[in-house]
């Protein structure tokens, strides 16, 4: 039964019974609910999208236009031609490498971790490792700009890479130790017995059987490395600055050129978007991988 | 030709747990050992330190002669069933079978012809496209020991292989992994902590108690001349009837229950150290009408009736006694029987705990068991 069914048959289809008047308030109060969160969420979204669409001058109006009145995409070509295509590339080059980086640091930390619980580092580093997310960023920004500043590493894409893995590699490690933990010793001691070394049974047998959960890490992590500003800020300048430093600078004290923002927003969706749907199946695996046992 | 030898094999976990304790042990050519005894045994642990997946702590572990406590396990040329059975859920059964020959770079038209040949010994042939878990569990375990045999290995190593099947599968698998290894005539050691697959399966049988082996013997042996109490309660189901007491002019007083009964001859100037256990099994508890100094007289508790057999219990005080007697006999609870202990079925251990070892008669008296092993289920 569809939503609509559903909705219609509690509403309508059933009011003569009087205990069901209740399930049709209770109806209305869920559906009034979800309408409300789905209002909020997708609002934005839209008024976005929307907005990417509107010549500067129409972004100004009042009332505002919930269609633009004059369709154009030159936001789009603005942007693009503009400081969009540089930083967009960058943000590419920076989250991939970034996100590259703490999987190939994190997925063996977090197999050992599953493997050797309190042998590996003693009973203090896994905590260790936990805890680097727990300060708020701005905490290590001075001295690490210091620190980077001294060896002349500012505003260059290995920096963004390295300073990423600060928050990333901890996130690595802590997810893919539960679903490294969720894989059955035995399997590994089979392939051993059938004659592979403790690495071949680790890249043939372990590593295969967590896809799903290197997927969603993955998406995770590299969302993050997307998206990130803090640090992108104070660490780039020109040559490695990405998307997400350059929209506030759209913000100028003459205009705010809201149409070129919202165009680069859209644009810097896209990929997010795309690539979670086409991970869907596999990502909804990953994140439910472990909450069901047997 | 593979024999598999322990020699004082010793596996410590932390600083105080000791897992096997001095373990040696010479597995034959082509024999099937079955290594038994209740969880925490060390059962397992020898296993996989023949397989190579845990290091003895001191002792050598030896294949064919040749010590190989530095071999890693996938050099050792051993096959190793789990009783988890732990097939790779991204293979196929094929990819499954198939897996030990790829480690060894055997030719692809050669690790074709051998998954065939392996499958159709199992019957599984028409499950080679399936993925693991679209199996049930006997054909996981079919898919399991084919992965097993499909590359010839020196020994094969069951941890328990049959644990995770219901009791009429367990059943008809107990009898093909038999009829598998006398046809390929391979070593073959089996862990497991039923004693009835211990005594249906093996050549011989480990009994193994506390990191120790109790008794290594043919399963009849182990049967019929448990080396200790512990051997004679884990194996035989019911369990023999042990009653602790004291022995004097040839006669025996159990501390619970009214019970004085006289041992044969060749046991009863064995020991007047006390104190002792008596045991007898309850297929040799017989019923009498006359009393004798072979009897004693007690009351019914329960009568079970499994059939082919009924089973009697009675209550010494804290101790529970069972005969198992002929299902025509008419029994009921609250009866008076007087209960005949045969002096050629009645052994002696000369303590009352579970390492108190059998007293051997001094005559040649030797106990003539008529009765069987009588499955659990």
């Amino acid at each position: 039964m569809s939503v609509v069914e559903w909705t219609r048959h509690r509403l309508f289809g059933a009011t003569e019974d009087p205990v069901s008047l209740r399930g049709a308030f209770r109806t209305i109060g869920v559906t009034s609910l979800v309408s409300v969160i789905l209002v909020t969420t997708l609002f934005p979204l839209y008024w976005t999208v929307n907005t990417s669409f509107k010549p500067a001058p129409e972004t100004q109006t009042f009332p505002p236009t919930f269609v633009p009145e004059t369709f154009t995409v030159s936001p789009y070509v603005d942007i693009l031609t503009g400081a969009g295509s540089s930083v967009l590339v960058n943000s590419v080059i920076v989250s991939v490498g970034a996100t590259a980086l703490a999987m190939l640091i994190g997925v063996p930390a977090g197999y050992a971790y599953a493997r050797n619980p309190g042998k590996v580092g003693g009973k203090h580093l896994a905590f260790w490792i936990l805890s680097l997310r727990m300060f708020p960023p701005i905490a290590p920004i001075l001295p690490l700009f210091f620190m980077f500043r001294q060896v002349g590493m500012i505003d260059t894409y290995p920096t963004m890479m390295l300073l990423y893995l600060t928050f990333n590699v901890p996130l690595v490690v802590w997810l893919m130790r539960s679903f490294f933990q969720d894989i059955p010793q035995a399997v590994e001691e089979a392939a051993i017995m059938d004659g592979y070394s403790r690495l071949e049974a680790f890249f043939k047998v372990s590593l295969p059987l967590v896809s799903p959960g290197i997927v969603t890490t993955t998406l995770l992590v590299w969302i993050f490395s997307w998206n990130e500003f803090q640090f992108a800020l104070v660490f780039t300048r020109n040559a490695a600055q990405t998307y997400p430093v350059i929209i506030p600078s759209l913000v100028g004290g003459h205009a705010t050129l809201w149409n070129q923002v919202a165009a680069l927003s859209v644009l810097a969706m896209i990929p997010i978007i795309v690539i979670s749907l086409l991970m869907q199946k596999r990502l909804v695996r990953g994140l439910t991988l472990g909450a069901v046992k047997g | 030709m593979t024999t598999i030898e322990l020699d004082t094999v010793r596996k410590e976990f932390g600083d105080d747990i000791v897992a096997v304790d001095d373990v040696s042990l010479t597995i034959e050519d082509g024999e099937l050992v079955v290594l038994v005894g209740p969880s925490g045994s060390g059962k397992s642990t020898t296993l996989r330190m023949i397989a190579g997946l845990e290091a003895p702590t001191s002792g050598d572990v030896r294949i064919d002669g040749i010590r190989v406590n530095d071999v890693q396990p996938q050099n050792r040329d051993i096959a190793m069933v789990f009783q988890s059975f732990a097939l790779y859920p991204h293979r196929t059964v094929r990819g499954n079978i198939s897996f030990p020959l790829e480690a060894r770079d055997v030719p692809d038209a050669e690790i074709d012809g051998r998954v065939e040949e392996a499958a159709a010994m199992l019957d599984i042939t028409e499950l080679l496209d399936r993925k693991p878990a679209n199996l049930s569990g006997g054909q996981q375990q079919r898919v399991a020991l084919g992965r097993a045999l499909v590359r010839d290995p020196q020994a094969f190593l069951m941890d328990e292989p049959l644990a995770n099947l219901d009791a009429k599968l367990r059943k008809e698998m107990r009898t093909e992994v038999v009829r598998l290894q006398q046809n390929l005539g391979v070593t073959m050691v089996h862990v497991t902590h039923n004693q009835e697959e211990a005594m249906t399966m093996g050549d011989r049988v480990a009994v193994m108690n506390e990191g120790q082996i109790q008794q290594l013997a043919p399963p009849k042996e182990v049967y019929q001349r448990p080396a200790n109490r512990f051997v004679a309660e884990f194996i035989g189901s019911p369990s023999m009837n042990l009653l602790s007491g004291s022995l004097s002019d040839g006669t025996f007083h159990a501390d619970a229950g009214d019970v004085s009964v006289r041992v044969p001859d060749g046991l009863a100037d064995a020991s007047t150290v006390s104190p002792l256990t008596l045991g007898v099994r309850p297929e040799s508890v017989q019923i009498v009408d006359t009393p004798d100094e072979y009897t004693f007289e007690a009351t019914v508790d329960v009568v079970e009736l499994m059939g082919n057999v009924q089973i009697v219990h009675i209550v010494l005080d804290d101790t529970e006694f069972l005969a198992e007697i002929d299902p025509d006999l008419a029994v009921e609870q609250g009866d008076t029987l007087s209960l005949r202990l045969p002096p050629e079925k009645i052994d002696l251990f000369d303590g009352v705990r579970p390492e108190s070892p059998r007293i051997e008669r001094t005559t040649d008296h030797e106990p003539s068991v008529g009765g069987t092993v009588v499955t659990e289920e």
